[in-house]
């Protein structure tokens, strides 16, 4: 179907356009104000299309049978191997380390509310929760005929609960200070993925930045926006509250006490001059 | 003829043993502890056993479909070749089920010995499946196989259709125990809630369930057709006459044909995978796509790239051994000029593809100097990666309308193809076999720090993620002892015999 080429012949050209294409690439994505890891990767680009239309064009490869196939076999196989295992290697890489450590503290937290669980007693209790959960709909029904009217709402912890609480976190090696606590858990449980803090965190419009969001929600807010995302939506964000973007299973992925710190820390963000969308009550 | 599959019942037998045993062993023992052997990480000795044991189901699943079809058009056509394609390709997975029997009997020990606690979860949760449903499936797929392979030269001329019916038989049971087992693994990423509450019916059919059945079904398929091609380039490279080689030649280009068919539909069924874990719980997303696992999915789009790359350099190569249509032309302009601006835009889809949201592993690591600029952001979404995926297949499937019309206008001459198509099959059937490790990979590290999402923490040392190197290394690993069992098997099925002279 084709004449035969030199192979010089079939390169130079190839060479030249690719030359001038991955130039062009490099220059005009450094205009464009593309990072450097991106430009290299557009110029690797033109160097794939270099190889694949030289491919192309190759003259037909001489036919190979008995040892030389299978030599060949094992060194195409070897080649194949070391591409794929070294662009795997190349990447950039997550450290486990830093998960390691998070998992750590996460799952110590669920050991110590379950010491040396089993999967039967996981569904001992499991049935047995349901059971008391059953019970206590029946006594808080009972309880809304004869008490209708009286609250509780608006009585915060007392000063000794709160010294209490913060020597229990002390003991269980989780810090003392709720804010700093709470950044740990805003950390811990990846929120950064879709809520920007002081710039660093989701790339993409999931949810709202909070920098700001002390200023405008209350701790009782963002407890109850956490364990029940429809509690609320950030102004702006129709789109992605009614696609049900938030997680609904906090409530069994972070207990009350990182709850706590959570909001702690979210009230102390107070920087005005980041635009963090207003709350808009939905329930 | 050769009897391939008595080890294969043995093996069949011995994972029934083990199987059945799960669940009372634990019930006398359920503080039982995991084993641990010094040196080697308990998740790397799951993940080799459970990967490799999907590789071989995959291939003993996904082939029979296309096998009974290929026999059924040979019956139709009363062209040799379609049959001679499905049974050596079934002589192949005969010997490749007793390889799913070994590996699968082992992951189920790994699984007690290494992990007993999540054992005795899922045991406890899926008993009716593990003890009654799956071992009987089990059963029927062995006899059914069984049936099938010995009745091929017996139920023959009239009676042909009775051993296509056979083959159906062989599929039905063979989708009906992947959609089964999918179930368990399914569950482990979107169990339903209440759990307390759920039945059994509800935990089978869980969020993921019908997507992974979906995604499974097609890529085995993908993955048999891919095999299948590596198969023909094995045989083309050894044959020692025109005729052989013009056969193998042939079956190359079926098996390519199937493999690049079947893969046209992945990325829509990986999508609809993806787009369900999503839905069940939208941290998931970012996980994947952002976060820690986000350089693998980088790894997988320049995979999928090269697939459909290699793919179409074989079709481009099956051109070139066509003679008389130097002058084929397609909209006024000629055919080889058109394939050729293919080429070019596959390589522009798949840099689009391959365009991550930024070079960082973890979105917690993120900065500007490693992220696309703001204006240059929707290469990243997902609209971008649609269009790029449907300019790759759109590209694939207007090459196959080249094809078709230059077999029409030339002559074709089977046997003649250019040596390095051969080659071409052999990275085709490796990348997809790599893909598929690695996807693997990703579907059950979507689980995060939970052997059952949110349900069961994982409290072993290894519950963290694994780095893409690490992963890349074990994937390469398997990919290789994967390559030599099925070398293997190709040489004791289809070469040793030849040797011989039968």
């Amino acid at each position: 179907m084709m004449g035969q080429k030199s192979f010089l012949d079939i390169i130079k050209w190839k060479l030249v356009g690719s030359v001038i294409i991955g130039t062009g690439l490099w220059f005009a994505s450094g205009a464009l104000g593309f990072p450097t890891v991106f430009r290299i990767m557009f110029v690797l680009y033109a160097v794939l299309g270099f190889f694949m239309f030289v491919l192309l064009d190759l003259p037909p490869m001489p036919e190979l049978s008995g040892g030389k196939a299978i030599g060949a076999l094992l060194v195409f196989y070897l080649l194949c191997s070391a591409v794929y295992t070294g662009a795997g290697v190349n990447l950039p890489q997550f450290d486990p380390e830093w998960e390691k450590g998070k998992i750590q503290k996460i799952i110590e937290a669920k050991k110590r509310a379950h010491p040396s669980i089993t999967p039967q007693e996981l569904n001992q209790q499991t049935k047995a929760l349901s059971a008391k959960t059953d019970d206590l709909m029946e006594r808080l029904a009972k309880l809304e005929e004869t008490m209708t009217g009286k609250s509780t709402a608006g009585e915060g912890p007392s000063a000794e609960e709160l010294a209490k609480k913060k020597a229990a976190m002390a003991a269980g090696g989780i810090p003392s200070d709720p804010v700093a606590y709470g950044k740990e858990v805003y950390e811990l449980y990846e929120c950064y993925n879709c809520h920007k803090i002081g710039g660093k965190g989701s790339v993409k419009k999931r949810g709202p930045m909070l920098d700001n969001i002390g200023n405008l929600a209350t701790v009782e807010q963002l407890k109850k926006k956490i364990y029940d995302p429809k509690y609320l939506m950030a102004d702006g964000f129709e789109k992605e509250f009614n696609k049900g973007l938030m997680p609904k299973n906090y409530p069994e992925l972070i207990s009350e006490g990182e709850l706590d710190a959570l909001t702690a820390y979210l009230v102390s963000l107070k920087n005005t001059s980041v635009e963090t969308p207003k709350p808009v009550l939905k329930k | 003829m050769k009897r391939p599959l008595p080890t294969a019942l043995t093996l069949t037998i011995a994972f029934l043993g083990v199987a059945l045993s799960v669940g009372p062993g634990y019930a006398q023992a359920p503080e039982a502890v995991p084993y641990a052997i010094p040196g080697v990480e308990n998740r790397a000795l799951i993940w080799v056993a459970a990967q490799m044991h999907i590789l071989f189901a995959a291939f003993i699943l996904g082939a029979p479909i296309f096998v009974v079809i290929s026999e059924w058009i040979g019956m139709r056509k009363r062209d040799p070749r379609y049959d001679r394609l499905a049974k050596e390709v079934t002589k192949v997975t005969a010997i490749l089920y007793s390889m799913t029997a070994l590996t699968g009997g082992l992951f189920i020990l790994f699984l007690v010995g290494l992990y007993p606690s999540l054992t005795a979860f899922m045991v406890s949760h899926f008993f009716p499946i593990f003890a009654v449903v799956y071992p009987l499936l089990f059963i029927a797929e062995t006899l059914v196989l069984y049936l099938y392979w010995y009745t091929w030269d017996t139920l023959t001329g009239e009676k042909k259709g009775r051993h296509v019916a056979i083959g159906v038989l062989l599929n039905i049971v063979g989708l009906t125990t992947l959609a089964v087992i999918n179930a368990p693994t399914s569950f482990m990423n979107t169990p339903p809630h209440p759990i307390e509450t759920a039945t059994l019916w509800e935990s089978v059919y869980n969020y993921s369930w019908m997507p992974l059945n979906l995604h499974r079904t097609i890529g085995n398929i993908t993955f048999g057709g891919f095999i299948t091609g590596m198969i023909a380039a094995y045989m083309y490279m050894f044959s020692k006459t025109p005729e052989e080689r013009a056969y193998y030649d042939w079956m190359g280009f079926v098996g390519n044909l199937i493999g690049v068919g079947a893969s046209l539909l992945l990325p829509l069924a990986g999508y609809i995978l993806a787009a369900e874990f999503f839905d069940y719980d939208a941290s998931i997303g970012p996980y994947m796509m952002a976060d820690q696992l986000s350089m693998y999915f980088e790894m997988q789009g320049a995979l999928v790239g090269l697939i459909f790359m290699a793919s179409n350099l074989y079709i481009w190569l099956s051109m070139k051994r066509i003679t008389g249509i130097e002058t084929l032309k397609l909209f006024g302009i000629p055919s080889i000029a058109i394939v050729k601006l293919g080429f070019a835009i596959i390589l522009i889809g798949n840099a689009i593809w391959m365009t991550p949201h930024g070079f960082s592993a973890t979105q917690a690591t993120a900065t500007e100097a490693l992220e696309l600029p703001s204006d240059w952001g929707f290469l990243a979404l997902m609209p971008a990666k649609n269009t790029a995926a449907g300019l790759i297949v759109l590209v694939t499937i207007i090459n196959y309308i080249i094809y078709n019309r230059a077999i029409r206008r030339g002559t074709i001459h089977w046997g003649k193809i250019d040596f390095m198509s051969q080659f071409v099959l052999i990275f085709l059937a490796f990348s997809a076999i790599w893909t598929m490790g690695l996807m693997g990979a990703v579907r059950s590290l979507v689980r995060k720090y939970f052997h059952v999402y949110i349900l069961f923490p994982d409290y072993t040392p290894e519950s963290y993620t694994p780095t893409l190197a690490h992963a890349s290394i074990l994937v390469t690993a398997m990919t290789l002892v994967f390559f030599g069992v099925v070398s293997f098997a190709i040489w004791l099925s289809l070469g040793a015999g030849k040797a011989k002279g039968s």
